[in-house]
């Protein structure tokens, strides 16, 4: 996927009612139950997977979103993070773009 | 080692024909041996549990025996069997004790209804207390050194932690200590009772701790975790309790469980509840008097901050 796409589409949650998951100080633990893997998710990666349980989002929703949270401006830089973000969670079958 | 009574005899016989199961962390085990001195060794250190000899329905089967009719008389070797299987490779003859403790945690670790960590435990005043971490931290020599000083036995070796309730579940089973550890709690509680010593094992010298018999009375009572005290001993170490975050006292526990990965969505449920009712620390320690120190006014601040919150829930 080029990035000049990426911003605009709509990324989802996989199956959120079948994940597991527990948010201690700001990090977030989640079992995915079809790779049967545990995914340790720093404060930005967890901001992201936070909002995605409850709506679906576009990056540019999403950096709005993670910039509120974080009580923190806007910037390029947060974007590209939670673009790559949404890349390793479409990797481990976390999260994917609605079609 | 003591001598049998007439009673052991019978059962020591047993042994060596049908076998006689014993009951550990909710699994029963039927153990079956040729090696002559093996069942006088398993008496002793299990004085207390409970041993059947009633046909039963057995969760395990370990059968110990010569690896070929020739080994039965020279350099004798050993093999034990876990329903059939071999799991382990062949063991001198003078070893086979070590063997049967192994096939028993292989056995423990394999069970699916509970999830299973390389800790030990210990509890004292209702509080258990988990104690991950790697081999030659020092894991063993504290739960001894702890258990020498009141405070009750779950296991050295294996934390076993029930889904249904998240309590957990003794084995109170003899404790594995390595090379310098056996003098070293030999002096710490020289009235201490010891299995031989297992020289020249691949990992140095070995003897095993009896359990403290008020331990073993008590190996059906599950006990309510409380602490999680991840122990690192290093001789130039300067003794320190540093406080843990649950997302990293979960990986420490996802890290040292053995059957995490079978229990999937059990595990992590069963894991992160543990994680839920306890605080965690990282102890490092140069000495085993400091070490107890510690866990003891760690195990005094818990229980006062249960009592306070006892009194703050009655007056809400």
């Amino acid at each position: 996927m080029d990035d000049a796409g990426i911003g605009g589409q709509v990324w989802r949650l996989l199956e959120p009612a079948d994940l597991t998951w527990r948010c201690w100080d700001d990090e977030y633990v989640v079992f995915h139950p079809f790779s049967g893997m545990t995914h340790y998710l720093d404060a930005t990666a967890g901001g992201v997977f936070e909002v995605l349980l409850t709506r679906p989002a576009t990056v540019d929703d999403l950096t709005v979103a993670l910039a509120d949270l974080g009580q923190t401006p806007v910037t390029e830089s947060l974007g590209v993070a939670v673009q790559q973000i949404l890349r390793r969670f479409d990797e481990v079958g976390l999260a994917e773009t609605q079609s | 080692m003591p001598p049998a009574s007439a009673s052991d005899g019978a059962l020591g016989a047993q042994f060596h024909t049908s076998g006689v199961a014993l009951h550990i962390a909710g699994i029963r085990v039927n153990i079956r041996t040729d090696v002559p001195h093996l069942p006088e060794q398993i008496q002793y250190m299990y004085s207390g549990h409970r041993f059947e000899t009633a046909a039963g329905i057995d969760n395990f089967q370990i059968y110990l025996s010569y690896t070929n009719k020739l080994r039965r008389f020279v350099k004798r070797q050993t093999q034990v069997y876990v329903d059939g299987t071999t799991h382990f490779i062949p063991a001198p003859e003078r070893l086979s004790y070590i063997s049967l403790e192994s096939a028993l945690n292989w056995c423990i670790s394999q069970t699916l209804s509970n999830v299973v960590l390389h800790a030990a435990v210990v509890e004292r005043d209702g509080v258990a207390v988990v104690l991950p971490a790697p081999s030659a931290s020092g894991k063993s020599t504290l739960c001894a050194a702890l258990v020498l000083r009141g405070w009750r036995l779950l296991s050295d070796e294996l934390c076993v932690i029930r889904p249904q309730d998240g309590r957990l579940q003794p084995t109170a089973r003899p404790i594995s200590l390595k090379n310098e550890s056996i003098a070293l709690i030999q002096r710490w509680a020289p009235d201490s009772q010891f299995s031989p010593l297992f020289a020249e094992t691949s990992r140095g010298t070995i003897a095993f701790l009896r359990p403290p018999a008020a331990s073993v009375a008590r190996a059906a009572e599950p006990a309510e975790p409380g602490l999680i005290v991840s122990p690192s001993w290093r001789a130039d170490a300067t003794p320190a309790l540093q406080s843990l975050g649950k997302s990293e006292s979960f990986r420490l526990l996802a890290g040292n469980s053995l059957n995490y990965f079978a229990t999937q969505r059990l595990g992590f449920e069963t894991l992160a509840g543990l994680v839920d009712r306890c605080a965690s620390y990282r102890l490092s320690y140069a000495t085993l008097a400091e070490a107890v120190e510690t866990m003891e006014t760690l195990l005094a601040r818990t229980l006062a901050a249960r009592r306070r919150d006892g009194r703050a829930a009655a007056t809400a």
